[in-house]
């Protein structure tokens, strides 16, 4: 079980790498669609 | 960045296969038709003004019932109305059809596939039927096959139905096993008469969680325990139907043109925006009758507000609470849901 979470924890600090320096803007993707709209 | 998923049903509900439990069943059409050329180009064009990066699920029915000349052009449109905006694909399909030809394109324009299997073949070949009775099991494979011949791997999806859920160890084998295949997503059957009972369901989870976290292989990916996992690190779920208003980001094209909130409402009047040869995409997208049944979607059980696992849960799949009598009522699975969350969240507590 250890290696299978520590893959999922790469995955998601990789994600949070990923919003905080290359996407900005980001909203979450699920976010409401008007409010992204304004 | 903006992300928005059109769920395209360049058939509608036309398929090849007769699956039992086929939530189109009630809704299939005699006559076949296929998106027009028009519907196609003015889908895509619309529907890339509304986001920056617009993922396009191809869906059915069987979506490769429109051809490798409908994909072509579609890709066609997609780089000629781009304008800057990242496009990815994806289609789900039987793979009954996949061929040569048809691998060749899906790898060329790096369209990811993902296909159902419910199981070993004596599982799945009891509800996965041609119209002629003939079971889709070896096909199937030998389109996920000759998927891997060109260098890509297919997703998989299995629907948890009241008798493959008896068997998780003999599915963990096949799949994981036999087949090789690096991981799967589960669609739970809420159809009627189909539907495995509770119980049943959360022994199949608990002892494929089991099976899973004794193999220990990072490499093997069981989407429904990872978007708990996810949610227990402060993430979101990946999933739609473990994300509260997940919805939001879908909508659907059907065949004639007709938008819904999801693939899952074709036909449904509850889920009708309009119409794309009528209305612009951007100002159907933008009128209170859409943000009207949006809303409607994404309103749960009160209950659930409260619940130690709403983030975790979302409320689940706005169709599967519909069709159990409202979309404000309790997920027909909510007692499973829970149980399972709290199982999962005792047995990885020690790894995070």
């Amino acid at each position: 079980m250890e290696a299978i979470i520590e893959r999922i924890k790469k995955e998601v600090e990789e994600e949070i790498e990923l919003e905080e320096t290359e996407i900005l803007g980001w909203k979450d993707d699920y976010c409401d669609w008007h409010d992204c709209q304004a | 960045m903006k992300k928005r998923t059109i769920i395209m049903m360049p058939v509608g509900a036309d398929c090849n296969l007769r699956c039992d439990y086929c939530y189109h069943n009630n809704i299939r059409e005699q006559e076949s038709v296929l998106m027009t050329d028009e519907i196609l180009e003015k889908g895509v064009k619309d529907s890339l003004k509304l986001a920056d990066k617009i993922v396009y699920i191809w869906h059915g029915g069987e979506p490769m019932l429109a051809g490798l000349d409908f994909y072509e052009e579609a890709i066609r449109y997609q780089k000629k109305h781009a304008n800057g905006r990242h496009i990815e694909n994806h289609i789900q399909t039987n793979a009954t059809l996949i061929d040569d030809d048809w691998a060749k394109f899906f790898s060329k324009n790096s369209i990811r596939v993902s296909t159902s299997l419910d199981g070993p073949i004596w599982l799945h070949d009891l509800h996965r039927k041609y119209v002629s009775g003939k079971g889709s099991f070896e096909k199937t494979v030998k389109g996920v096959e000759k998927m891997k011949d060109f260098g890509q791997s297919v997703g998989i999806i299995i629907t948890l139905n009241c008798e493959n859920v008896k068997y998780p160890i003999q599915i963990y084998e096949e799949l994981i096993k036999r087949e090789k295949i690096n991981g799967f997503e589960i669609n739970n059957c809420t159809e009627l008469g189909f539907a495995p009972s509770n119980e049943d369901l959360l022994n199949f989870y608990k002892t494929l969680f089991m099976l899973w976290s004794k193999d220990g292989n990072p490499s093997i990916h069981i989407r429904i325990f990872e978007n708990v996992i996810r949610n227990l690190l402060g993430k979101k779920a990946n999933d739609c139907h473990f994300r509260y208003k997940g919805c939001r980001q879908f909508l659907s094209i059907d065949d004639i043109g007709n938008i819904y909130t999801c693939s899952r409402f074709v036909k449904r009047d509850v889920a009708y925006l309009g119409n794309i040869l009528e209305k612009n995409l951007v100002d159907i997208m933008g009128q209170k009758h859409t943000e009207d049944i949006y809303e409607r979607c994404s309103s749960i059980a009160k209950e659930c507000l409260d619940c130690e696992w709403l983030e975790a849960c979302g409320g689940g799949c706005s169709y599967q609470r519909w069709q159990a009598g409202g979309f404000d009522v309790k997920h027909p699975l909510c007692e499973v849901r829970k149980k399972l969350f709290s199982f999962i969240a005792n047995e990885v507590k020690p790894f995070l």
